[in-house]
């Protein structure tokens, strides 16, 4: 080795603490950033990995009538197309142990009866045999496990399938009963999301391949359609659902022309598009979080890197005198820094990505039955984070050192003259001032004497405060979602879908709601899928036309959106209603999350477009708070002129107790959504982001750590002359740890305090990034997590103020005050 | 009569493998009220004794008495407990605090002694009355030695123990500083100034002289001179 090297390696050894602290904090930043960027690529990886072995489709074709066997091949042979299969898919009743469920049933197709002009023919969304055998007669199925476990059935037991309306169901099924065959799983379950029914309580429980041949209905329901290029684009980023958007154009295009029918991707099926944009979220927190550590990083390599060149002052005058140059000098500085920081980056970089998807993609697990698959390291993130790393303990070093290395020789040899006191402030307040004890006066002044520390100390407790501060928030407002959206906002009980309704039809269903012991109130609604869209693009909403406008509250609490941050029930104060019941302008009020979107404001126009194709410009008069998915309530009156026809409802809102039983068994009803239902649904969807949060939350805790034992550490090593002097005068250890311990505290506390609000800032632009189109975060932040926040970085603190006393306790005074400060 | 009284003092200090004697026995004795000077060159171990009789270092052997206590055996508080109501030190380098005024500084240690004196009149007796606002930066060497003076005093020691107090100081300073020094002992306060400079020795009413670790000789001086006196 080099002298140069030999020199480094020394200094490294002699400094560990230092050096251990430096690479830790490269270490983190890299960790997380790496992590959790890994964790999304992997997520998408996996699912690449999983569509492609399923062969899963590129668009669903779903027509009302069903398609005929000519439909189909007339499809397979549309330009771009690779391979159509027709399937049928039934939502049917099930009964287990007593309790009605809803399954839904497919088909289940060998590879004979996919069409393909390539030739090639595999079968689409090819399910997986898990256990048994596929079902090879009329009254054969084969089941999911959770079927089986949950009814305590086995392979050769017997199910009952059912419907409401029986007579339909034997234009479809030969047969109501078939005996169990086989466990299978689908890969279009594979998010884990299982989507929703018109039929029961709208929720889809179960799913099951039936035999074609079970099937006695001419027609299929459904084909699934597989576009020629579609393989060659990862089939879980932007570039896919681009492509997809074209396709289903196309195939619009195609179906118009006189099969008729509606075209879905990937994307209309929620679970698919759900699991990319959790990937989306996932890296766009891995942006803005791990920014926060850079900026601690390079505060915390400053202050080290200063202390550092203060203390080898000496060295570099001797180095200088021997005639070494100043960027040679300079590069043993810098190599230090580089080592530490090239080291942590790399340990952080290689650490991140495979601890980090591991602990989300296992938290994720129960909502995604994702296979495993390679852990890939984020090869661009994980440079740059590397670079950053690097970089910034660098630059601090270099920042720190060029002009000590440039100073003469000689000066740099003689002792640094010591730093003169200075009044402060409040000393010009002698009102305050001359209240202050004897102690307290030395302790506000030496707080600004180091201006340089006092900022840093400022700014790393700050930093690591507003990460606690945003990881709690982020809990609490994903944690808030789902109770906002279902007690505040909405206060109906259930929704219940319905056929076209008749007066009489109305009639007949509030008697059944309105049976004594149930419902105190019902609303007829219609609800329409339209797309609203202004310049800014276009949102799917559903529009809501009320029976009568003025009741609309009693079920939907319409607010003025708020960004309040701590405010748990914001709803107390009744002047922050929309007021219908004076509202007369022929105008819709629209969710907040759609009017932000859109960028409209109350008393702008924007157009909707329904289903038929028709666009109508309607005129928002008032905008209101709503967290999940977007609606547009319109006045039954506004519908009429609009449509030129008088309002049918397709549905109600009720609020108390639902008679379930007695609605559900009626002709009419189409299905029930508990209000109850959709609160735990969404619950379960937003749990997986608080993983994240808990990652997040543990990162910032570490972070703290280093920050204050960093900084508690260099305090007590640049003021080693002070300290002696004070013990030397009889100061008791605990005296002289006090006296430095209560400027720690006094600076910690401005820190906290400066965190708990730079917390509020970061924890909103985090929320507004992660945010997905239909989901709308509040900007909520529990005043508990104010106090967990600021009690966590004032706890390590304290832990590294008592960790530090044994330095104090041994600081050597013969030693320390042989020479001059 | 004699208040601090050294008996085959040993101080060892252990380096790796190696240990290095500092002191190698010595002894010696300092009255009460008197001004004393231990003089010997660079790393005699004058600066080890008034470190260990000041309490900020530990005898590895023999003992010390200070008045009627043995000082070799106090445990680490006491140590501190002794530091504070029995010693004033005064350093070469003045040892101020930088961000406190003359009068705070003085007031540092008033701060933590239940029997301290005026901080403002010991300041006056050093004739820094009209320096107690400013900032040690802000005052020359000897005014700064001054306050490092009347902070030790401040305290009322029974000992005021001075580690080369003006080796950073120009001539005609360093005589002022002696000048106040030998005030205080004429006041009353046990005066012990260690020094290479053997010019100084004929103010003090007792030389102890320090060569390698040991005791050289113990003068006692009737007639000490008054500082103004003495050239060097």
């Amino acid at each position: 080795m080099s002298p140069f090297w030999k020199d480094i390696y020394r200094e490294i050894i002699a400094t560990k603490n230092r050096f251990i602290s430096l690479l830790m904090i490269s270490l983190l930043g890299a960790f997380v950033v790496v992590g959790i960027h890994a964790t999304a690529i992997h997520m998408r990886d996996a699912a690449d990995a999983a569509y492609r072995r399923a062969n899963l489709y590129d668009l669903q074709l779903r027509h009302p009538l069903g398609f005929t066997q000519d439909d189909v091949i007339a499809i397979s042979e549309v330009y771009g197309v690779e391979q159509a299969m027709p399937a049928n898919i039934i939502d049917v009743y099930v009964y287990v142990r007593g309790v009605r469920r809803v399954m839904r049933t497919y088909s289940y197709t060998g590879p004979n009866l996919s069409s393909s002009t390539s030739g090639i023919i595999d079968p689409v969304n090819a399910p997986i045999l898990l256990e048994g055998r596929w079902p090879a007669s009329r009254g054969e199925i084969a089941v999911e496990r959770r079927f089986l476990r949950e009814g305590g059935l086995a392979i050769g037991d017997e199910v009952v399938l059912s419907h409401g309306d029986m007579a339909r169901f034997f234009t479809i099924f030969a047969d109501d009963t078939f005996t169990i065959t086989g466990i299978a799983d689908s890969p279009l379950y594979l998010t884990g999301e299982r989507g929703n029914t018109t039929l029961g309580d709208g929720s889809i429980r179960y799913f099951a391949f039936v035999y074609t041949g079970a099937f006695v209905s001419p027609v299929y329901t459904d084909i699934y359609v597989i576009m020629n290029g579609s393989r060659d684009i990862h089939q879980v980023s932007d570039a896919y659902n681009a492509a997809a958007l074209k396709w289903r154009t196309q195939m619009q295009d195609f179906l118009s022309g006189g099969i008729g029918g509606f075209v879905f991707t990937r994307q209309n099926g929620i679970a698919f598009e759900s699991y990319f944009q959790d990937t989306l979220r996932l890296e766009s927190v891995g942006y803005v979080f791990p920014l926060v550590f850079f900026l601690v990083a390079i505060l915390v390599s400053l202050t080290t890197m200063t202390r550092m060149i203060e203390e080898q002052r000496g060295q570099i005058g001797i180095y200088k005198a021997l005639g070494y140059r100043p960027g040679a000098i300079l590069l043993k500085y810098i190599s230090y820094a580089l080592i530490s920081g090239l080291a942590g980056g790399l340990v952080g970089a290689a650490l991140g990505s495979q601890v980090i998807p591991r602990i989300i993609f296992d938290a994720y697990g129960h909502l995604y039955s994702m296979p495993e698959s390679n852990h890939a390291i984020p090869w661009r993130v994980a440079v740059v984070a590397v670079l950053s790393s690097v970089a910034s303990v660098t630059v601090a070093v270099i920042f720190t050192c060029i002009t000590t290395v440039q100073g003469e020789a000689a000066n740099l040899m003689r002792p640094k003259a010591p730093e003169p006191g200075k009044r402060v402030l409040i000393e010009k307040i002698p009102a305050i001032w001359k209240r202050l004890g004897f102690i307290s006066k030395v302790t506000s002044r030496n707080i600004f004497r180091y201006k340089r520390r006092f900022f840093m100390t400022l700014a790393g407790v700050a930093g690591c405060t507003a990460l606690l501060v945003t990881a709690f928030g982020l809990g609490d407002s994903i944690g808030s979602v789902a109770r906002l959206q279902f007690e505040d906002i909405v206060t109906y009980d259930a929704r219940v879908h319905t056929r076209e309704l008749s007066y009489a039809g109305q009639a007949e269903l509030l008697v059944l709601a309105m049976q004594p012991g149930h419902a105190a109130d019902a609303l007829f609604i219609r609800a329409m899928a339209a797309d609203a869209h202004t310049d800014a693009g276009g949102f799917p909403a559903t529009v809501i036309v009320p029976e009568d406008m003025t009741r609309l509250a009693d079920f939907i609490n319409l607010v003025v959106p708020s960004f309040g941050f701590m405010s748990q029930s914001r709803f107390s104060s009744p002047n922050l209603m929309v007021n219908y019941r004076t509202f007369t302008q022929p105008g819709v009020i629209v969710t907040e999350k759609l009017a932000r979107e859109m960028g409209i404001r109350a008393g702008d126009n924007f157009t909707i477009t329904m289903g038929d194709g028709w666009s109508y410009t309607i005129y928002a008069a008032a905008i209101v708070e709503n967290y999940l998915l977007h609606y547009i309530y319109m006045p039954p009156e506004l519908y009429s002129y609009l449509f030129g026809r008088a309002l049918r409802p397709n549905g109600l809102f009720i609020a108390g107790d639902i008679n379930t039983t007695a609605l559900r068994e009626h002709a009419l009803v189409l299905g029930i959504s508990n209000t109850t239902w959709m609160r735990e649904n969404l619950t379960q969807q937003t749990d997986a982001l608080g993983i994240v949060t808990i990652v997040l939350m543990v990162m910032a805790c570490i972070l703290a750590l280093v920050v204050l034992f960093n900084l508690t550490e260099i305090n007590i090593l640049e003021r080693k002359c002070e300290l002696a002097t004070i013990k030397v005068l009889g100061f008791m250890d605990i005296q002289t740890a006090m006296y430095l311990y209560r400027e720690n505290m006094v600076v910690t506390a401005m820190g906290i305090a400066v965190g708990l609000v730079a917390g509020v800032f970061l924890n909103g632009f985090i929320l507004t990034t992660v945010e997905i189109d239909m989901l709308k975060f509040p900007h909520i932040i529990f005043p508990m997590s104010f106090v967990l926040a600021g009690g966590i970085s004032l706890l390590f603190a304290l832990v590294v103020n008592v960790l530090t006393y044994r330095k104090l306790v041994a600081i050597d005074m013969v030693m320390s005050l042989k020479s001059v400060e | 009569m004699s208040y601090v009284n050294f008996t085959n003092v040993i101080r060892d200090y252990k380096q790796g493998d190696m240990t290095i004697r500092a002191l190698d026995g010595v002894s010696f004795e300092l009255e009460d009220s008197r001004f004393s000077v231990i003089v010997g060159p660079s790393g005699a171990g004058k600066s080890t004794i008034l470190n260990i009789l000041g309490g900020m270092d530990h005898a590895t052997g023999g003992t010390i008495m200070v008045g009627d206590r043995d000082i070799t055996r106090l445990s680490r508080r006491q140590r501190t407990t002794y530091r504070r109501d029995d010693i004033g030190f005064v350093f070469q380098f003045y040892n101020l605090i930088q961000n406190l005024t003359a009068l705070e500084n003085v007031e540092l240690a008033s701060h933590i002694r239940s029997q301290a004196a005026d901080p403002k009149a010991i300041l006056d007796e050093v004739g820094l009355s009209h320096r107690l606002n400013n900032f040690p930066a802000q005052l020359s060497g000897g005014e700064q030695q001054r306050v490092a003076i009347a902070r030790a005093l401040a305290k009322n020691p029974k000992l005021l123990l001075c580690d080369e107090p003006t080796g950073a100081l120009d001539h005609e300073t360093g005589k002022g500083i002696l000048m106040t020094l030998q005030e205080a002992s004429q006041k009353g306060m046990t005066v012990v100034v260690i020094t290479h400079n053997t010019a100084i020795t004929p103010m003090a009413n007792r030389i102890v002289k320090i060569k390698s670790g040991k005791v050289e000789s113990v003068i006692d001086n009737p007639s000490p001179i008054p500082v103004s006196e003495i050239e060097w």
